[in-house]
């Protein structure tokens, strides 16, 4: 048991997680693409 | 005994897994894969620190003794990436992983499944990456700054830039869900601005991390490319530039530095009011001076690469920046000095290494303040002037907060005190002997001494010498350290209290010692005035 169960936030955090989680991961992928996408056009 | 929090006595009623297995192997507990990632740093400091020992050995005395100058190079190479991205790196996301939960009040981390995977690339990346030095070409030896077109000469470059792609997404899932956890998982009435520095440090540097991680990644891969794909991106000959490559290495190597030592300042930030006795002096600024040295990270980084030749504005502009970092780590030491001012001290060995790191990093600080000028660079560009002040700021300033940490927290995890006397033995030695190991390397590098050469001028004998002797030293200092944390968890029968510091505040000292496998099942109710810094508003 990792999250809380009895937790009247927990349904919050949940979705201020998975939020948080999309926001970071769409800035990730976005910084990895501009790296690549800036090698090929170097190319 | 106060609380801050109604800590509820059943958390513990689903207790880790027996079976070794899938306890460590496929554990989701914040304290198991904390603890793992410390083992893991701890083994790593070690194999890099013979690597180290070996070098020091070397320079023992002028002339060729030990290794041939190839395998001097792979030394120096492997030394540098394995310190900072196996010991350094993992070390800080060990303790964020163990405290951050704990100190926010949070059940754990808010991807655990994410966290495992996170650590258990690093295991493999890092034997990818060693197994480099046991291949036929051996392993790269150009530096870990892997500047081209010498490490390009490497017939073993490919194994190691997928290792560092391996660490960096191992590093950017760990930033991941530390921004998660700690932007969503905070227990109701633990405000942003009552977070413990150390959790406000790590919010800080895993930011750094989802910046420059894919930075590395691309500069990297355009080495791959260049030596497999016949690409020239650093290689005159095709129309590309190898200055290009110290760009985009050091865009990301100058935060990279910052990564390494920003939870090192939200280490120091909670051990000196605990030992002190009073608030932090200054959180706002604290917090507001950790920010403002991230930002600058990112506009200094040709402070690294004056000698390549820069245009005098880019000379001036970087000089300029770099010294302004000065000001928000002026603002952290003063604050750090003004908290103990006035305090009823006490000198535990998480104190005293907490007091050394200030004045060492301190040391560390201004050496760089002397690289940042442009002119002065110019003479101290590559000589062991620019080792011995890197050293100050990783050694004496991560790697001693690390150890401060460890011992500050090592009760809580561990639930026994560890030997104080044993404690103090460790820090004097080391203290002494780091020392007699990087301060000499300062007047080397001002005599003109190059690094990472295996041999050198007889003039340079007897510092080199001292050096040697301090590195000897201090290395088996370290063995201290590793027998005061077995003896900690394994025999020690003097058992923690609950908050094990008199002077300690936060949620993390109001669960048991050691911490239950679950805490914080229930969001804990939040009292002010027991949080190391819950009266800030006041």
């Amino acid at each position: 048991m990792t999250q809380p169960v009895d937790d009247i936030h927990a349904a919050d955090q949940r979705r201020g997680v998975r939020r948080t989680v999309k926001i970071l991961v769409a800035v990730v992928i976005g910084f990895y693409l501009l790296a690549f996408l800036q090698i090929l056009l170097m190319k | 005994m106060s609380y801050a929090a109604t800590h509820d006595q059943h958390d513990d009623h689903h207790g880790a897994p027996k079976s070794f297995f899938q306890r460590w192997c496929m554990s989701t507990n914040h304290k198991d894969i904390g603890t793992l990632y410390l083992i893991f740093a701890l083994t790593m400091f070690f194999i890099g620190g013979s690597f180290a020992m070996t070098i020091r050995a070397e320079l023992f005395k002028p002339g060729l003794q030990l290794v041939q100058p190839y395998f001097f190079n792979e030394l120096t190479t492997m030394h540098g990436l394995i310190m900072i991205f196996g010991a350094i790196m993992p070390a800080f996301v060990g303790l964020g992983n163990w405290m951050i939960p704990l100190m926010v009040g949070a059940p754990d981390m808010a991807l655990p499944r994410m966290n495992n995977l996170s650590f258990w690339i690093l295991p493999f990346a890092f034997l990818l990456m060693l197994s480099t030095l046991f291949s036929p070409g051996g392993a790269p030896a150009g530096g870990w700054t892997m500047y081209p077109p010498l490490s390009l000469q490497s017939d073993s470059l490919a194994y190691v830039v997928f290792a560092i792609h391996l660490m960096g997404i191992s590093s950017i899932m760990g930033a991941i869900n530390i921004i998660a956890t700690i932007l969503n998982m905070r227990a109701p009435g633990m405000d942003l601005l009552k977070m413990p520095v150390f959790v406000w440090s790590w919010l800080i540097t895993a930011f750094l991390l989802i910046a420059v991680m894919p930075v590395l990644a691309g500069a990297v891969t355009m080495l791959l490319t260049d030596k497999y794909f016949g690409t020239s991106f650093f290689n005159p000959g095709g129309g590309g530039d190898p200055v290009l490559y110290q760009h985009v290495f050091w865009f990301f190597g100058h935060p990279e530095v910052y990564i390494m030592i920003l939870p090192a300042f939200g280490i120091i930030s909670e051990i000196v009011p605990t030992f002190a006795r009073k608030p932090i002096f200054g959180y706002k600024a604290m917090v507001f001076a950790l920010a403002c040295i991230a930002f600058l990270s990112f506009i200094v980084w040709a402070h690294h690469m004056f000698a390549v030749g820069l245009p005098l504005g880019a000379d001036l502009f970087f000089m300029y920046a770099t010294m302004l970092i000065a000001v928000p780590t002026g603002v952290k030491v003063f604050n750090w000095v003004a908290t103990m001012w006035g305090g009823s001290m006490t000198f535990e060995t998480p104190m005293l290494f907490a007091i050394a790191f200030i004045i060492l990093f301190t040391i560390g600080g201004f050496s760089g303040l002397m690289l940042a000028l442009v002119p002065a660079d110019f003479q101290y560009q590559d000589t062991y002037f620019v080792v011995a002040h890197f050293h100050y700021v990783l050694v004496t300033g991560a790697l001693f907060a690390i150890i401060a940490a460890a011992y500050y927290w090592l009760p809580k995890w561990a639930g026994n005190m560890y030997s104080e006397f044993w404690g103090k033995v460790h820090f004097w030695c080391s203290v002494v002997f780091v020392n007699v190991l990087f301060f000499p390397q300062h007047f080397l590098g001002l005599a003109g001494m190059p690094r990472r050469i295996p041999d050198y001028n007889v003039a340079f004998a007897n510092f080199n010498m001292v050096s040697s002797i301090g590195g000897f030293l201090f290395g088996a200092s370290q063995l201290i350290f590793l027998g005061v944390v077995i003896h900690c968890v394994f025999f020690s029968r003097k058992k923690a209290t609950d908050r094990v510091w008199e002077g300690a505040k936060g949620l993390e000292w109001t669960v048991p010692s050691p911490a239950p496998h679950h805490t914080f099942s229930v969001p804990p109710v939040i009292h002010d005035e027991e949080l190391a810094h819950g009266n800030v508003h006041a």
